[in-house]
């Protein structure tokens, strides 16, 4: 089975000429529900017909990201002519096995006035789909009476957050009750995405996709047993770190509810991005600092996380590298800063000191923290000159 | 007290409903007509206790397909009554059930879709008074690679206490056993005419009386081939016709707006590609059928070729998209009547009553 997450122009050749416009709707919008993950689009590989006629995929299956996992809906259109509406079946699921009467036409505007036309029309049917999905799994929750502690628990973080659409509510077979929950914080004060290179393969510039943070509880209604685990999305989990280096507490059914739970592990995760956003920003202050009293003397500097910069100080007319790192704790830590002689080697390498005891105080500005350095500097490097020059004698 | 419920249909009834799926390039879907043979069998056990057995049988007596899809409900699934009591018209009574023709589908899988479902609800309540036990036959067909294998599945489903449950389906062959008693159905009323004309002649010899039966039943047949003969005739050539006039009104459709956007007619017309049963079909079709259409076979081919040829060159006739337009309804009118017509005299005698006579 192919499966096609991108739209390349000869995939869309599989599908007859009218609907293509559709279909590729699915791709350029395909965000649905919380997860960051989008809808594919899977088609059968075609066997070539013995009269070499064109024979298009007017059937075929849409993944879509719910809860964690996927759901799998069949799309049938009729080859009779293309502009009729499609004919949904949901295999492996009791969702609509005996849908009443007014289900299309009450619940489904789209469908009802189906227009091939547009070319959100699919588009749109689905997203209505799946508001009916989320309905009937909550429906489940309610009806059945071993549930009742978590619909309960379901209704009033619903009453309290009126936030129905960021919650995702599945259960599945075994009777676990799963809550997919997206925390809502502005991530656009990290820093951005640095793609790792991969040695030894080609570069493709890989997609981290938008920003995002989801939470995830498993919960069986008679066991004590809870599963809950923090998703992050690519980027967020380069610049935070991963969820088990974020140390999120466990959810424990019996001491705190779930919108206390949640209101926790938010608060963990906003104090931590505001720590890192804060972080950056004051790298990118002592950078520019840098940058603009000491321009003419700058060799290179990293443009992008603001962690290095090289210069090239001349103290009477001795010339030296000076190298400064700025570490992940900064303002706590001082940036390491190191001197690196152009004229002297040792070991075959570089003479290099590092300067331990230049003026740095946390509670200064960036700009001051610059200034201070800059000065010291002046007199760092005639000492450094002359150890390099003992260092040569000796 | 047991119910049963089931389904049965004879040989070439169940031939022309097969005949109107295959013959059709596209997914299909129709209705079956008949009626609901109820019997009831009360047995008295060995511990004198009495136990009644009901047998439903649905005895599926001939199809009548519709025109095109969505021909009776819309894109929400409602069905359009008005318009199901048109096409019938006096065989509306009879309806025991619809069928659903899916081309493309693995036969192991068929089964009713969303809008499907909803339809099938409504036309159970619709005719709920008729026949309780409205069923739905899935139907699909298959042919091997090399074209030397046909194979058709069917099943029947009912809607019952929100499940859609399979009946039992029982194909009447002239050569099943019977061990236990056999009951007999209430024949027809064209058959019965037939058998008094014959009883008023007088004759007493039993096997001459059959043999006078069967030659009766058989010129009567006979008649009757050659009527409907005429009438598919016709019938095909309203729907060549059909067809021409569909064709035309799409070609108007995007040549008249081909200043406009040239690309979108290109596509168009590239729209659903090459029929997928090649032209040997329309003339396997016709062979299997009773009458001798030789004249109408060359017109098909055409009508075929020329649907091909229109694929490789975007200046003749292009190929099918089917859209509505009022002026097409009175042609479909006539072909409709004309279907029903065939219907009733094709399947109000069949060979299977002449030969249950002629055992009993």
């Amino acid at each position: 089975m192919d499966d096609i997450s991108l739209p390349d122009d000869h995939v869309l050749l599989n599908f007859p000429p009218r609907l293509r416009k559709n279909i590729k709707e699915i791709w350029k919008d395909g965000k649905i529900g919380i997860s960051s993950k989008s809808m594919k689009v899977h088609v059968n590989p075609t066997k070539a017909s013995d009269d070499y006629s064109v024979i298009y995929k007017d059937n075929f299956i849409l993944e879509i990201p719910y809860a964690g996992r996927a759901l799998y809906w069949e799309v049938m259109f009729k080859d009779e002519d293309y502009g009729y509406p499609p004919d949904f079946d949901f295999p492996n699921d009791s969702f609509l096995f005996d849908p009443d009467i007014d289900t299309i036409s009450a619940h489904m505007p789209s469908l009802a006035n189906w227009n091939i036309n547009n070319s959100k029309s699919l588009i749109s049917v689905i997203r209505e789909l799946m508001v009916l999905y989320k309905k009937y799994q909550i429906s489940r929750l309610q009806t059945d009476n071993k549930y009742s502690a978590l619909y309960t628990e379901y209704q009033y973080l619903i009453s309290e957050t009126n936030d129905a659409e960021n919650i995702e509510v599945y259960i599945d077979n075994g009777g676990t009750v799963h809550f997919f929950i997206c925390i809502n914080i502005s991530f656009s004060d990290l820093p951005p995405y640095v793609q790792p290179m991969l040695i030894g393969k080609a570069d493709n510039v890989l997609n981290p996709n938008e920003d995002t943070a989801t939470l995830r509880v498993a919960l069986k209604p008679d066991s004590s047993k809870v599963q809950s685990d923090l998703q992050l999305s690519p980027r967020l989990e380069q610049v935070i770190g991963s969820a088990s280096t974020l140390h999120i507490p466990t959810f424990n059914k019996d001491s705190n509810n779930l919108l206390d739970y949640i209101s926790q592990i938010t608060t963990l995760l906003e104090e931590r991005v505001e720590q890192i956003s804060n972080n950056y920003k004051l790298k990118n202050e002592y950078i520019s600092f840098i940058i603009s009293v000491c321009g003419c003397n700058i060799i290179e500097y990293d443009s992008t996380l603001f962690s290095k910069v090289v210069l090239l100080c001349e103290v009477n007319n001795f010339y030296t590298l000076v190298l400064i790192q700025i570490g992940n704790k900064f303002p706590q830590e001082k940036p390491k800063v190191t001197l690196r002689s152009i004229y002297h080697l040792q070991h075959d390498k570089p003479f290099v000191h590092n300067l331990d005891n230049y003026p740095y105080s946390p509670r200064w500005t960036p700009e001051e923290m610059v200034k201070r350095l800059i000065t010291n500097l002046k007199e760092e490097i005639p000492n450094f000159q002359v150890i390099c020059q003992k260092l040569a004698a000796s | 007290m047991t119910e049963t419920i089931s389904v049965s249909v004879s040989g070439s009834a169940f031939a022309l409903l097969l005949y109107e799926n295959i013959k059709n390039e596209y997914d299909q879907d129709g209705f079956l007509l008949g009626n609901v043979i109820s019997k009831e069998t009360n047995k008295l056990t060995d511990a004198d206790h009495r136990v009644v057995n009901t047998e439903h049988i649905l005895k599926i007596k001939s199809a009548v397909p519709c025109p095109q899809q969505f021909y009776f409900y819309d894109s929400s699934g409602k069905v359009d009554i008005d318009k199901i009591k048109r096409y019938l018209s006096s065989q509306e009574t009879e309806v025991i059930g619809w069928f659903l023709h899916k081309r493309k589908r693995s036969p192991s899988s068929i089964k009713l879709n969303l809008r499907e479902k909803i339809i099938h609800k409504q036309l159970a309540n619709y005719f709920c008074a008729q026949v309780p036990y409205f069923s739905c036959c899935l139907l699909s067909a298959e042919c091997s690679n090399i074209k030397s294998t046909y194979s058709f599945c069917q099943t029947f489903v009912r809607y019952n206490m929100s499940k859609y449950e399979n009946l039992p389906l029982h194909i009447i062959n002239l050569s099943d056993p019977c061990y236990t008693f056999k009951t007999t159905e209430p024949a027809s009323e064209v058959f019965s005419q037939v058998i008094k004309s014959v009883r008023s002649s007088g004759d007493t010899e039993g096997h001459l009386v059959i043999k006078k039966v069967q030659d009766t039943l058989q010129e009567y047949m006979k008649k009757m081939v050659v009527e409907s003969a005429k009438k598919e005739q016709e019938l095909f050539k309203l729907e060549q016709e059909i067809k021409q006039i569909r064709c035309n009104e799409i070609l108007k459709r995007e040549y008249g707006t081909k200043e406009s956007d040239q690309s979108a007619a290109d596509s168009e017309i590239l729209e659903n590609g090459t029929p997928e049963y090649p032209e040997n079909e329309s003339s396997e079709n016709s062979q299997t059928h009773v009458i001798d259409n030789s004249s109408d076979n060359p017109k098909r081919r055409r009508g075929r070729s020329r649907k091909q040829n229109s694929v490789q060159n975007n200046n003749s006739v292009s190929p099918i998209k089917n859209c509505d337009t009022v002026d097409l309804n009175t042609k479909e009118n006539e072909s409709s009547t004309l279907k029903q017509n065939r219907t009733r005299s094709k399947a109000n005698i069949s060979y299977s009553e002449i030969a249950q006579k002629r055992k009993n």
